[in-house]
């Protein structure tokens, strides 16, 4: 959907209350499953989707359209619960490997090797230890699929920087995994 | 040195594995509707929804055994009460039985 499209859309949830749902329905899977990559479980994931949509709910009338897609809002919503969840709890210090791994449940392959299962284990963990917008832009990239420019809008940067960012985050993630193999 | 299409390899399998371990995850259904209805809720005006989606992070179970603790404590509380008043006016009227029996032995 066009941006300028949603904004009708937002607007109408503006003025009646109930049309909220409309826009809950289109984004609630993308905003779980960026909670989710964030959080690496389930449980927390479903509590900040769910304090991410009453806060929207709640300030939807402070949302102006300038030309951004809604989901850039959400987005920013999301990404500062997250931040507040981590900051509060300062559960990135203490967040267990096995709570890290819990995105293999159901997904781990029988003919997958050990080898194979180690080098995921290290690559997640290596993720969840990168700067907040690192991890943002590689959740918004890969796993959300979006374009560079959608990034862009969504994080508030020009494209060149996304770019950047990317690039360097790239180097960064290849950099501390050969030093984990080389311990 | 590893060569340009070595390198460019490297990356590629960096990137496909980046892919694999970020594949999107989708909500639960129940936990889906369950927002959902908890929203709309909101949108017709139950401010009591808010004050659930904001303490959803406590333990179900913790404010279930709260709420039973409480009634348990105030039931056995009212109980006490109750027994106690018997009891005095049940000592009371053996007081008055005494005093009666006493005087008419007197």
């Amino acid at each position: 959907m066009e941006p300028e499209q949603e904004s009708l859309l937002v607007k109408r949830a503006q003025e009646d209350a109930l049309a909220f749902a409309l826009l809950y329905d289109m984004h609630v899977d993308r905003i779980y499953n960026y909670v989710y990559q964030r959080t690496g479980n389930r449980r927390d994931a479903e509590d900040l989707t769910a304090r991410t949509f009453v806060k929207a709910f709640a300030h939807l009338s402070d949302y102006v359209f300038r030309g951004v897609p809604f989901s850039a809002w959400l987005y920013r919503i999301a990404h500062n619960a997250v931040a507040n969840w981590y900051r509060d709890r300062r559960r990135h210090k203490v967040i267990s490997l096995d709570a890290l791994m819990e995105q293999d449940d159901g997904q781990q392959r029988p003919e997958e090797t050990t080898r194979v299962r180690e080098e995921r284990r290290a690559l997640i963990k290596v993720i969840r230890q990168l700067a907040p917008e690192r991890q943002q832009l590689l959740i918004l990239k890969y796993s959300e699929g979006l374009t560079n420019a959608e990034i862009a809008e969504t994080m508030g940067r020009s494209e060149g920087a996304i770019k950047s960012l990317y690039h360097r985050t790239l180097l960064a993630l290849r950099r501390e995994l050969q030093a984990r193999e080389a311990d | 040195m590893a060569s340009a299409a070595e390198q460019m390899s490297e990356w590629e399998d960096l990137v496909g594995q980046i892919r694999e371990v970020l594949a999107p995850r989708k909500p639960a259904s129940s936990f889906r509707h369950r927002l959902r209805w908890e929203l709309l809720q909101m949108a017709q005006g139950h401010p009591d929804r808010d004050v659930s989606l904001a303490e959803s992070s406590a333990p179900r179970e913790l404010i279930i055994g709260a709420a039973i603790g409480s009634v348990v404590a105030l039931a056995g509380g009212i109980v006490y009460l109750l027994r106690t008043r018997e009891h005095s006016r049940a000592r009371s009227m053996a007081d008055v039985c005494i005093e009666q029996v006493t005087t008419q032995v007197g």
